[in-house]
């Protein structure tokens, strides 16, 4: 080939000489035949006159259609409103009923071309089948007909919507919202498919989006019926989007739709159009990675996303999916983070595959693995060991590698999968056997192990795994504190979580100790938050707040690749607010922290789960229980995607609706998710953990307002068992599980055993609002012992103030004074005291909440 | 002033945004003017498309137009003329060919032989595509001789060269495409 520059050069150089000396001259400028051929031929061409080239313009002017139909002119029923488009398929424009019988907007499509009876007629054919196209995806067809001139035209549905490209670019969805988009645009084609209907221009003008991410899809069919009709037709296609075998006039199916969407999907990963022409007939696309280089998410799109939108474009219909359907399965299976089609898939691919599907949900516990690593390099550096830390990393991932490998489904009995459980369970199984020789690995793996079991609700392995690294990490063999440091700081995270505080506290005062005089800011704001947390489960809320705003503050100057740390803490604070009975703060917290999670992704959810709970607790705390009940049943569903159904975060969520259902008097459904939440909490934290002894209690508390006392006192009495095993006698929950029984001894008139609980409970020590409960029950056990002026007495002694936590004291405060009343023959006191309480219980769980009905039925006469 | 003389100016001024709205309204003024035209012609008539962008120009800028103003709109014109034209080719060869592809190349415009305008126009249309990426200025300056009718000063403004430059790009624009189309 010869450049066009070099023949032009050479045809400036002698076009003005004479024609004679021309052939000499180029010559003497060239010694490539082929260069002088073509620049003689241009020569001879220059003589030749104009009207040539200028000739068919006329005569092509002459045949342009009469299709000028303008605004306020009639077709059949439909008055033209407003022109909205003029270009390639012909006009639209806006319409309405010209008879005025209703209101209804459609849009009138006139087909350009010279008007031909065989087509008007073919149309008129398809438009039968094309009217039977209803879909949500699909803007409707309902009429169409000729224009006196013979001219087709086509009445569809009227969207309100932008052109897909212009929606992108206007809105620029996040990649997860694209792929959402894409789905339903897929779900519109492949619904048209199985009628029979082929769309054949396929492209993101022909796909309006209205507000909310809603496609719908126009012109199906049309292109193939307003030319040909038959299978090998083609009238209008767009080269951008046109499938090769459309290209070359061949038959055209399904398969080129299944084309025309994988050019949009790269389009739309890639965020930027192809600009594909009629010459690229056989050349292969771009990898959307490649040509959305520049968007945010472009290294997401490698891999899978890659191969499923190469597979839809490939350039031979038979390796592209066979239908629609077989496509939106794969972007699915993306979705749900399983091995795609597209991709053959070795084991490596499929157990990658796998680690995200299972840990993903466990964002965190990926996070950890990464923080493990990361923080291994960091030490090394730091220690000049950068070699030996490398290589513990190195190998600390390759054991984890090979223990997903030794869980290959494939090459254990059936085709069952795994459960996440199981390959920790496998991972943990190999350090005992394979590195018993390599302490340092085997610490570095116990920490990882440790963390990932803690993400993924596994408390009791969390916490031996974490014991022993921490314990191998600060023995003198290691000496690695500050990895020891890490360790107690998890550890007395879980312990809190599992409400142990003091020994929470006192896993994060030995984390503080560990990490030295002069921690490194990121460090000193773990250490705080992780104390903040161990003081809350003590009980101590003060001191936890402080800690926990001290953590606060060193996050937010890290900048925002702490973001994450920022939510975690929020959340923190957020939960210590709430129990001290500040509901506004804690509201306030937990919302911040949800949109900030908002903004970090996949990776900000499980903790956008704990904001959304945090939030519908403080609700609940302020009294607002329906608007706490929508985001209770969010956090329950997020909870479930993200942990799967079997975990302690699942049981949490059900623990907390069924409260709610509960308060509310909606006893057989709150008795339903207590009872998933009890399975839940036996098979992951155990049936002597104190989160088992939660639940079991508050079953107790609802068995006991259903009037099954008995039932109630047996459930009382396991909670209670429980919880004096694992816990300090000084603990909260152990001090309400007593009173909790307490209540119900002295209903049931067991009060012998009453008043023995009520000095245990007094020998230990009660705090806060469980002494005020204690004095309460000491006065009603007066009263039942028949002795009203002693119940009086001690009743004076109690005394409460306004704050939430007290509010549930008042109401028994004054059921007390009034029974009083009542034993001393002061009926009209005891009425005025009953009807006091009423009010105050309606305020806190509504009317008609079963405390409430309880007290009525006292007032009934 | 009129509002395309407005647009007109504020596109010279640098704003890209006001030829978007400048070019679907020249595309449509031209189309309407054109099919106007043929129900009032013969059947036979012939109407070379220089003439419906001449007349657009008087209908949309008027009669007293800046000779800037004017260069500049038979620019644009002759963009959206060759794309009605070339639109209108499109549906036609379509048509013809009872469903064929809608666009033809070179060598297929070729083997047509020139029976059929709207393919002519068409190869015509890929010629110049195929110039403009080499030498991208002279076809610019062909498209607004053929489609616009334009003058070698006209040209000469709105591509911001001299007019012996003008001459030479269209002298070697000229060449190639009779060559090309032969």
């Amino acid at each position: 080939m010869t450049s066009l520059q070099a023949v032009r050069r050479l045809f400036e150089a002698v076009c003005d000489l004479p024609a004679e000396q021309q052939a000499t001259a180029l010559h003497d400028l060239t010694d490539d035949p082929a260069l002088r051929a073509e620049v003689q031929a241009l020569l001879a061409a220059q003589t030749e006159a104009l009207g040539r080239a200028l000739g068919p313009l006329g005569e092509l002017m002459a045949s342009l259609p009469d299709t000028e139909l303008a605004e306020g002119e009639s077709l059949g029923q439909w008055r033209l409103v407003e022109r909205l488009a003029s270009g390639g398929m012909g006009t639209v424009f806006v319409a309405e009923r010209a008879d005025g019988l209703y209101r209804q907007r459609v849009a009138v499509k006139l087909l350009r071309g010279r008007p031909d009876p065989a087509v008007a007629e073919r149309l008129a054919v398809e438009r039968q089948i094309l009217a039977s196209l209803q879909h949500p995806g699909i803007a409707r067809l309902y009429d169409g007909g000729t224009t006196p001139a013979g001219q087709p035209y086509l009445v569809m549905e009227f969207i309100a919507g932008q052109p897909l490209d212009r929606y992108l670019a206007a809105r620029q969805p996040a990649l997860d919202e694209r792929i959402v988009l894409f789905l339903r645009i897929c779900r519109a084609v492949a619904h048209a498919h199985r009628q029979l209907v082929v769309h054949c221009d396929l492209k993101p003008g022909n796909v309006l989006v209205r507000d909310g991410g809603h496609p719908s899809l126009l012109d199906f069919g049309i292109a193939r019926a307003s030319a040909g009709g038959g299978e090998d037709a083609l009238g209008y296609c767009t080269p951008a989007y046109a499938a090769p075998e459309q290209l070359r006039g061949e038959r055209v199916g399904v398969a080129a739709d299944v084309f025309g969407l994988g050019v949009m999907l790269v389009e739309v990963l890639a965020d930027a159009a192809l600009g594909r022409s009629a010459a690229d007939v056989a050349t292969p696309l771009p990898a959307a990675s490649t040509h959305g280089r520049a968007t945010p998410w472009a290294r997401a799109l490698r891999g899978d996303l890659d191969a499923i939108a190469a597979r839809a474009t490939a350039l031979d219909p038979a390796a592209r999916y066979p239908t629609v359907d077989a496509l939106i399965d794969d972007l699915e299976r993306w979705q749900r983070h399983e091995p795609v089609a597209a991709r053959g898939g070795g084991r490596a691919y499929r157990s990658g595959r796998w680690l995200r599907r299972h840990w993903r949900g466990s964002a965190v516990a990926t996070l950890a693995l990464a923080a493990g690593v990361t923080f291994t390099w960091r030490l090394a550096e730091e220690r000049d060991r950068a070699e030996r830390a490398a290589t513990t990393a190195r190998q600390v991932s390759e054991l984890l590698v090979g223990a997903f490998d030794a869980a290959d489904p494939r090459r254990t009995a059936g085709s069952r999968e795994m459960s996440a459980r199981e390959v920790l369970d496998a991972s943990a199984r190999r350090i005992d056997g394979e590195l018993a020789t390599s302490p340092a690995i085997a610490a570095e793996l116990r920490l990882v192990l440790g963390r990932a079991y803690r993400s993924l609700g596994q408390p009791k392995q969390a916490e031996a795994l974490l014991r022993e690294a921490a314990a191998a990490f600060a023995s003198p063999a290691l000496d690695q504190p500050r990895q020891a440091a890490s360790a107690w700081s998890q550890l007395a995270t879980l312990l809190a979580n599992d409400r142990r505080g003091d020994e929470a506290v006192a896993a994060a005062r030995e984390a503080q100790r560990l990490r030295g005089p002069a921690p490194a800011p990121g460090e000193e704001a773990d250490t705080l938050n992780t104390l903040g947390i161990a003081l809350t489960a003590r009980g101590d809320l003060p001191a936890a707040e402080q800690a926990l705003r001290g953590a606060l503050a060193l996050r937010r100057a890290l900048g925002p690749d702490e973001a994450s740390s920022v939510v975690a803490t929020l959340n923190n604070l957020g939960r210590t607010q709430r129990l001290a009975g500040d509901a506004a703060a804690s509201e306030a917290s937990h919302r911040e922290a949800l949109a900030l999670a908002g903004s970090l992704g996949p990776v900000g959810q499980p903790m956008a789960q704990l904001s959304l709970d945090g939030i519908a607790r403080a609700l609940l705390l302020a009294g607002r229980r329906d608007e706490a009940w929508p985001v209770l049943e969010r956090s329950l569903a997020l909870a479930s995607t993200l942990y799967g159904p079997q975990s302690n975060a699942v049981a949490g969520a059900h623990n907390e609706l069924a409260n709610l259902l509960h308060d509310l008097g909606r006893w057989e459904e709150a008795r339903r998710h207590y009872q998933a939440s009890l399975e839940l909490e036996a098979a992951t934290a155990g049936e002597d953990s104190p989160r088992y002894a939660v639940v079991l209690n508050n079953l107790g508390s609802l068995a006991e307002d259903q009037g099954d006392l008995g039932q109630a006192e047996a459930l009382f009495r396991r909670s209670l068992a429980i919880r004096e095993a694992a816990l300090p006698a000084t603990d909260l929950s152990v001090q309400r599980s007593r009173l909790n029984l307490v209540r119900l001894l002295l209903r049931t008139g067991q009060l012998d055993e009453a008043g023995r609980r009520l000095a245990t409970a007094r020998a230990a020590a009660l705090t806060g609002n469980e002494a005020l409960r204690a004095g309460l029950f000491e006065a009603e056990l007066q009263l039942r012992l028949g002795a009203p002026a002693q119940a009086k007495a001690r009743l004076a002694g109690v005394v409460l103030d306004d704050s939430p936590g007290q509010r549930p004291l008042h109401v028994t405060r004054e059921l007390l004074r009034a029974d009083i009343a009542q034993a001393e023959g002061d009926l009209a006191a005891a009425r005025a005291g009953r009807e006091r309480a009423l009010a105050l219980q309606s305020a806190l769980t509504g009317a008609d909440s079963p405390a409430a009905r309880r007290i009525q039925a006292l007032l009934a006469p | 002033m009129s509002e395309v003389t407005v647009l007109l100016r504020e596109w010279r001024g640098g704003d890209a945004r006001a030829m978007d709205q400048l070019l679907p309204l020249v595309y449509d003024t031209l189309r309407h003017m054109a099919s106007a035209r043929m129900r009032q012609a013969a059947p036979s008539a012939t109407l070379q498309p220089t003439a419906v962008v001449n007349e657009a120009l008087l209908r949309m800028l008027g009669r007293d137009a800046d000779w800037n103003d004017r260069a500049h709109f038979l620019a644009i014109a002759a963009l959206k003329m060759r794309a009605v034209l070339v639109d209108h080719a499109r549906a036609r060869a379509a048509e013809k060919r009872g469903g064929a592809p809608t666009f033809v190349t070179l060598s297929q415009a070729d083997l047509q032989g020139g029976t059929d305008a709207g393919v002519e126009v068409l190869g015509l249309h890929l010629a110049l595509e195929q110039l403009a990426d080499a030498e991208p200025r002279a076809a610019r300056a062909l498209e607004m001789a053929y489609f616009g009718g334009m003058e070698r000063d006209e040209i000469a403004v709105v591509l911001g060269v001299s007019v012996p430059t003008v001459d030479r790009d269209l002298r070697f624009a000229k060449a190639w495409l009779n060559k090309a189309l032969a």
